[in-house]
């Protein structure tokens, strides 16, 4: 017998927000510091109270800008660092996510997420553009989250703006770019960083916003993952992790554009491929079908996402129809993979 | 959620964490019970578009249809939905019994429940009492 979900009611929620806004509040007190970043031709500001600016500031940096009105602002604080109190007890958070749900609840304007107790507590109020992050302690957030901070609010408010979350790599070339997509170890990592010590301009390695329609990628994170085994295939990144030492963890990396490349507002989407590790000797490329893009983009960027948007399937299958795709077999002689790249784009 | 591209759809669950895809007789049939029809209904238009002998082929789709019931994917209805125009792609091949393709190499995603699940001291994807390596 399937249990009955209990959804929380709106009043539930909107007292959830509101214990939230007000702790955040009492963290903000002791400091407060400011940033404004351009995200997609869109202008977020963050209001960081505590130490929690030291953890996720750095994963945006790149994308700072001069202070502007916000499209969208977030107030992020930890308990630990600021002393103020837990803005939900245990209870509350239970009763505030259903059972058997990926952490999310939405209702109308209100969009929670929530992955005990690390990642965080987010809160995004789509009526007014503001949303709120708590931790209990910014000294535990763990690597992926400081290298992708604020998925869960960026993913569902860039939506809305039709601004797809896709779990993939961009790099490009005069304003022109592929998309690297597929699972984890599928090599989009290893081929991203390989383009960008190349000098080829960086879209990120992990996560991307993408304009269907537009038919344009905009950077969103600057961090790398790689499985420690796969650093020797980067050799200039060693020594670099943030978070060296950690065997259990894939290292993360802030790389930063080299030889002339550049992480670009945005560019223009000209085709997808579909890395994959095979036994040749030298990488290869060969056309493939938009069944399989889709198929590459799709369940890996939806079952990260923590909500259920019937339309984002959609839109990437809109995606993969659009472009060319490319399967890109990789094996040895990894340099051998930006001209490859290269020839694609026409440069 | 679904789409299909190329004569293949693509099915993702998203409450499982697997996908799956069908191509050909399987492509047409998912198309056929998406547009409502049941399986007698779906049978008679593969038969007819892939020129196959009737009563195999319905066996084969009722096959096909329990288990999209049993993964997850339809919902059996005990009342008549009305039946839509589902387009039907070019043929390329003789008829093969449709079939899904079953991906389970996302499912590790949504294994624990983020919340109500996973050790509380050291968040998801731990599991009480256990260290594995971060899913994502």
């Amino acid at each position: 017998m399937t249990e009955a979900v209990i959804v929380p009611t709106a009043l539930q929620i909107h007292e959830a927000l509101n214990a939230v806004a007000a702790a955040f509040e009492t963290a903000a007190r002791a400091s407060v510091t400011v940033s404004t970043y351009t995200i997609a031709n869109l202008v977020v500001r963050v209001e960081y109270a505590g130490e929690i600016g030291t953890c996720l500031a750095p994963g945006l940096r790149h994308l700072e800008a001069p202070l502007l009105p916000p499209d969208l602002t977030i107030r992020a604080f930890d308990s630990a660092s600021t002393g103020a109190m837990s803005p939900l007890d245990e209870a509350a958070l239970r009763a505030l996510i259903p059972a058997g749900l990926p952490g999310v609840n939405v209702d109308r304007h209100i969009h929670v997420a929530y992955r005990r107790p690390d990642s965080g507590l987010s809160l995004l109020d789509t009526g007014c553009n503001a949303a709120v992050y708590w931790v209990p302690a910014a000294a535990h957030i763990p690597p992926w989250e400081r290298a992708a901070p604020f998925r869960g609010i960026f993913s569902h408010w860039m939506a809305i703006r039709c601004r797809r979350f896709v779990h993939g790599a961009a790099v490009g070339t005069a304003g022109s770019a592929v998309l690297l997509v597929g699972r984890g170890g599928s090599g989009k990592s290893t081929t991203a960083l390989t383009c960008l010590a190349a000098g080829m301009d960086y879209g990120g390695d992990d996560y991307c916003l993408v304009d269907v329609a537009a038919l344009q990628v905009f950077p969103l994170y600057r961090s790398a993952k790689l499985h420690p085994e796969n650093v020797k295939r980067v050799p200039w990144l060693l020594g670099e992790a943030v978070n060296e030492g950690d065997a259990r963890e894939k290292l993360v990396y802030f790389p930063s554009p080299r030889g002339g490349g550049a992480i670009p507002a945005s560019m223009r989407i000209a085709a997808i491929v579909l890395p994959h590790v095979t036994g040749a000797a030298s990488p290869r490329l060969r056309r493939t079908t938009a069944a399989a893009a889709l198929a590459a983009i799709a369940p890996t960027t939806l079952l990260q996402l923590t909500y259920g948007d019937s339309s984002a399937l959609h839109d990437f299958a809109a995606l993969a129809k659009s472009v060319p795709a490319y399967s890109l077999e990789l094996g040895g002689q990894m340099d051998a993979v930006p001209s490859l790249l290269r020839s694609i784009l026409g440069t | 959620m679904t789409e299909t591209l190329d004569g293949e759809a693509l099915i993702v669950h998203l409450g499982t964490g697997c996908y799956y895809s069908c191509r050909g007789s399987g492509e047409t049939a998912w198309a056929q019970l998406l547009a409502g029809r049941t399986a007698r209904e779906t049978a008679s238009v593969l038969a007819r578009r892939f020129d196959a002998q009737l009563a195999p082929v319905t066996k084969d789709v009722e096959a096909f249809v329990a288990e999209a019931v049993a993964e997850g994917l339809v919902i059996e209805r005990t009342t008549r939905a009305d039946a839509s125009g589902a387009e039907l792609n070019s043929v390329a091949d003789g008829y093969q019994p449709p079939a899904f393709e079953k991906y389970t190499d996302m499912q590790e995603l949504l294994a624990l429940d983020p919340v109500h699940d996973v050790d509380a001291a050291q968040g998801w994807p731990r599991l009480p009492g256990t260290q594995t390596e971060t899913a994502v």
